[in-house]
C-alpha cells in the first residue's frame, strides 16, 4: 500500500490553482457588487415591500414607530416620573413610558418596537401606588412603589404575584426625570404558607367524592403538573386522608417538571404538603395565586 | 481524463469557491437546521427544521404558518418515542411591518404526564382515543399569544396526538391526529404533533463532499450520475400547525384588499428558547 499518493503534474496544479482564484475573484466581486465597498450595511428589513404591478409599493417603514419614540415625555419629580412611566404601561401607552426611559434604557431597547416587545415577559401591571423617594445623589432617586397585578401561574410568565413591592430608579439626564428599563428590586407579597393545608385539604376532599371538577377549581390551571396517578388516588383509596404542615419545594423527589415548566425559581414560590391516606402518601405541590395557595400538582415521597 | 471532464472538473472548482465566497461573507441569518448547526444539533428537541407559511388552501382568508422541530425522527422509535421539550417554549414569530422586530409572538409550551407511573411504556394497549386510558405517555400544551407588549393565553390543555406506533398500538391513526386538531379563543385554529417531514434534501449526497447526485460527474471526486434522494423521507418531525385569519396578522387588523395591499407581506421565523440558568456557589463558610 503506498504511503505517498503520485505527484501530481505541474499543469494539472496550475489549472487548479488559476480556477481558484478565478471562483475568489467571482466570489469577491459579487459581494461587492451586493453590498458596495462602504463596509457593513445597516441592518436591513426583514420584509422587503413587492412593487406588484396592481400598485405603488410603499416605502419600508422606520423601526417601529421610531417619529413616536423619540419623543420625550418631561415629568418634574422622580416619583412624578416612576409614576407616570408604570402608570402608562399599565394603561397600554407604552410611547409614554418609552417617552419617559433613560439613556440606559433607550441603549438596551433603541425602538419603541423593541421596548413594546419587551413588555410582554414583564407581569402586567393594574395599579400603581407611588411611595416614598429616596435621593441617591448625583441626580439619582430611588422611589418605591406598591404595584398590583392580575395574578397568575402559567408556563409562560411564570409566577405573577397579585402584590408586589418594587423600588425604582430615575435619573436627571436631558433636563428631566427619565427611569430606568427596569426595578431596582422587586418584593412579592404571597399568602402566608400556613394558609396552604386548607387549600390542599378542601382539594382533596373533593377527591375524595371523585369530583375532579370541583378540584380543578382550587387549581391553578386545569393541568395538574407530576404523575397523574398520584392525584387519583383519594378517589380510589377510601378512609381517612391526612394534611400535614407544609415545606419548601427543595423537598421535593421529582422536581423537574415543574422546574421545566416554571423555571429554578419555582423553588422560591411553590411549597409541598404531604398527605396521608389509609395505604399511600404523596406530596401536594401548591402555588401562591393571589390571596391563596392553589394546587398545581403532586410529587411521589420516593422516587418512581 | 477527457477534455470535458478536465473543464467541468475545473469550472465545478471556480463555482464552489465563488459560491462559498458569497455565501460566506452574507450578512448573518437564522437558518434552519436539519442537524447542520453545531451546538443545536446537540438539542434535537429545541432544533428548528423548517419554518413554512402560506395561504391555506382550504381557507383562503387565513394563512397557516408551520414550525417543524426535531430532525430526522425515525417513526418506530420506541419506546421512548419523541416528544417536545417540557423545558423548551417554541415560538412562531410574525413581523408585518418590516422592521425586523416581532409585531406578533405564538408561544407554545409542553407538558408531558405519565398516567400510570408503574410502567415505562409509552402505550398499555390500542389508543383508540386521545383520552385512552392506554395512552400512557401523553403530551398537553399551553398557547399564548403576544402583540402590543401583552400576552394572552389562547387555550392550554390541549393534546398531542401519539406518535403512529402500528397497527395495533394506534388502529386508527389519521382520526387520532384529526382530533387533535383544536380551536383557539381567538378563532385561530392549531395542531402540534408528530408528522412526515414534507422536507427534501438529498442529506447522503449533499454532506458526502458536497455531491449532487445528478451532477456526480461535475464533482472532483467524480461518480456516474443519479436521481436525488429524499433523505428525510421515512422520518418524521414534530410540527405545530397554525391556522391564523389573515386579519390578524395585518398591522391595521383589516383584511387585504389584494395582493398589492401594502400589508400584504409579512415576515415570519420560528424560534426555540430555553431558560437561563444561573448556579450560584453558596458563601465558603469556615469553621
Amino acid at each position: 500500500m503506498p504511503l505517498f499518493a503520485a505527484r501530481p503534474d505541474r499543469r494539472r496544479l496550475l489549472r487548479l490553482a488559476g480556477a481558484g482564484v478565478l471562483g475568489l475573484a467571482v466570489g469577491v466581486g459579487a459581494t461587492l457588487a451586493v453590498h458596495g465597498l462602504g463596509g457593513r450595511p445597516e441592518r436591513a428589513a426583514s420584509v422587503q415591500r413587492l412593487a406588484l404591478p396592481a400598485g405603488a409599493a410603499p416605502a419600508a417603514s422606520s423601526e417601529g414607530g421610531g417619529a413616536v419614540a423619540a419623543t420625550p415625555v418631561a415629568a418634574g419629580t422622580a416619583r412624578a416620573a416612576v409614576r407616570r412611566f408604570l402608570q402608562a404601561g399599565a394603561d397600554g401607552d407604552l410611547a409614554v413610558a418609552y417617552g419617559l426611559l433613560d439613556r440606559a434604557g433607550r441603549e438596551r431597547y433603541p425602538s419603541l418596537a423593541r421596548f413594546t416587545r419587551a413588555q410582554a415577559d414583564r407581569s402586567p401591571v393594574s395599579a400603581v401606588r407611588v411611595g416614598r423617594e429616596h435621593r441617591a445623589g448625583g441626580g439619582r432617586a430611588e422611589v418605591t412603589v406598591a404595584l398590583r397585578h392580575r395574578p397568575a401561574i402559567d408556563p409562560f410568565a411564570g409566577l405573577v404575584p397579585a402584590r408586589t413591592v418594587e423600588v425604582w430608579r430615575a435619573s436627571r439626564q436631558d433636563g428631566r426625570w427619565r427611569v430606568a428599563a427596569d426595578p431596582v428590586s422587586v418584593r412579592a407579597e404571597l399568602p402566608g404558607d400556613d394558609r396552604a393545608p386548607e387549600a390542599v385539604s378542601a382539594w382533596v376532599e373533593r377527591l375524595l367524592g371523585c369530583d375532579r371538577a370541583g378540584a380543578a377549581g382550587l387549581q391553578a390551571g386545569a393541568e395538574l403538573y407530576g404523575p397523574a396517578d398520584l392525584a387519583e388516588l383519594p378517589c380510589t383509596e377510601r378512609g381517612r386522608w391526612t394534611v400535614a404542615a407544609p415545606e419548601g419545594f427543595d423537598a421535593a423527589v421529582e422536581p423537574q417538571p415543574y422546574v421545566a415548566a416554571f423555571g429554578p425559581e419555582v423553588g422560591s414560590w411553590a411549597r409541598l404538603v404531604p398527605v396521608q391516606g389509609p395505604r399511600s402518601r404523596f406530596s401536594v405541590v401548591v402555588g401562591p395565586l393571589g390571596d391563596a395557595w392553589r394546587v398545581l400538582g403532586t410529587d411521589p415521597v420516593t422516587p418512581r | 481524463m477527457s477534455k470535458f471532464r478536465k473543464l467541468m472538473t475545473v469550472g465545478g472548482l471556480a463555482a464552489t469557491l465563488a459560491l462559498v465566497t458569497v455565501v460566506g461573507t452574507l450578512a448573518p441569518s437564522g437558518a434552519s437546521s436539519h442537524r447542520e448547526a453545531l451546538q443545536i444539533s446537540q438539542d434535537p428537541v429545541a432544533d428548528n427544521t423548517d419554518t413554512y407559511a402560506f395561504v391555506s388552501p382550504d381557507k383562503p382568508d387565513t394563512v397557516t404558518l408551520v414550525g417543524n422541530w426535531i430532525p430526522l425522527e425515525e417513526p418506530a422509535g420506541g419506546p421512548n418515542f419523541h416528544n417536545f421539550g417540557d423545558d423548551v417554549k417554541y415560538t412562531l414569530n410574525v413581523d408585518n411591518d418590516g422592521d425586523a422586530v416581532d409585531d406578533i409572538v405564538w408561544e407554545f409550551r409542553f407538558t408531558t404526564k405519565v398516567q400510570n407511573g408503574n410502567t415505562f411504556l409509552y402505550n398499555t394497549g390500542p389508543i383508540s382515543s386521545l383520552q385512552d386510558p392506554d395512552f400512557n405517555i401523553r403530551q398537553t400544551y399551553s398557547v399564548a399569544k403576544v402583540e402590543h407588549g401583552r400576552r394572552t393565553v389562547l387555550g392550554s390543555g390541549l393534546p398531542v396526538p401519539p406518535a403512529n406506533i402500528g397497527p395495533r398500538s394506534t388502529p386508527n391513526y389519521e382520526q387520532l391526529a384529526s382530533a387533535a386538531v383544536a380551536g383557539l379563543s381567538d378563532g385561530s385554529k392549531v395542531f402540534a404533533g408528530p408528522r412526515d417531514d414534507p422536507f427534501f434534501v438529498d442529506l447522503g449526497s449533499v454532506f458526502d463532499l458536497a455531491g449532487l447526485r445528478p451532477f456526480n460527474a461535475a464533482h472532483l471526486i467524480p461518480r456516474a450520475t443519479e436521481a436525488g434522494v429524499d433523505g428525510v423521507s421515512g422520518y418524521n418531525t414534530h410540527s405545530i400547525v397554525l391556522q391564523v385569519p389573515i386579519k390578524q396578522l395585518t398591522g391595521d387588523s383589516k383584511a387585504l384588499t389584494g395582493a398589492d395591499d401594502p400589508d400584504a407581506v409579512i415576515g415570519v421565523y420560528a424560534a426555540s428558547w430555553r431558560r437561563q440558568t444561573r448556579s450560584c456557589r453558596p458563601a465558603a463558610t469556615t469553621r
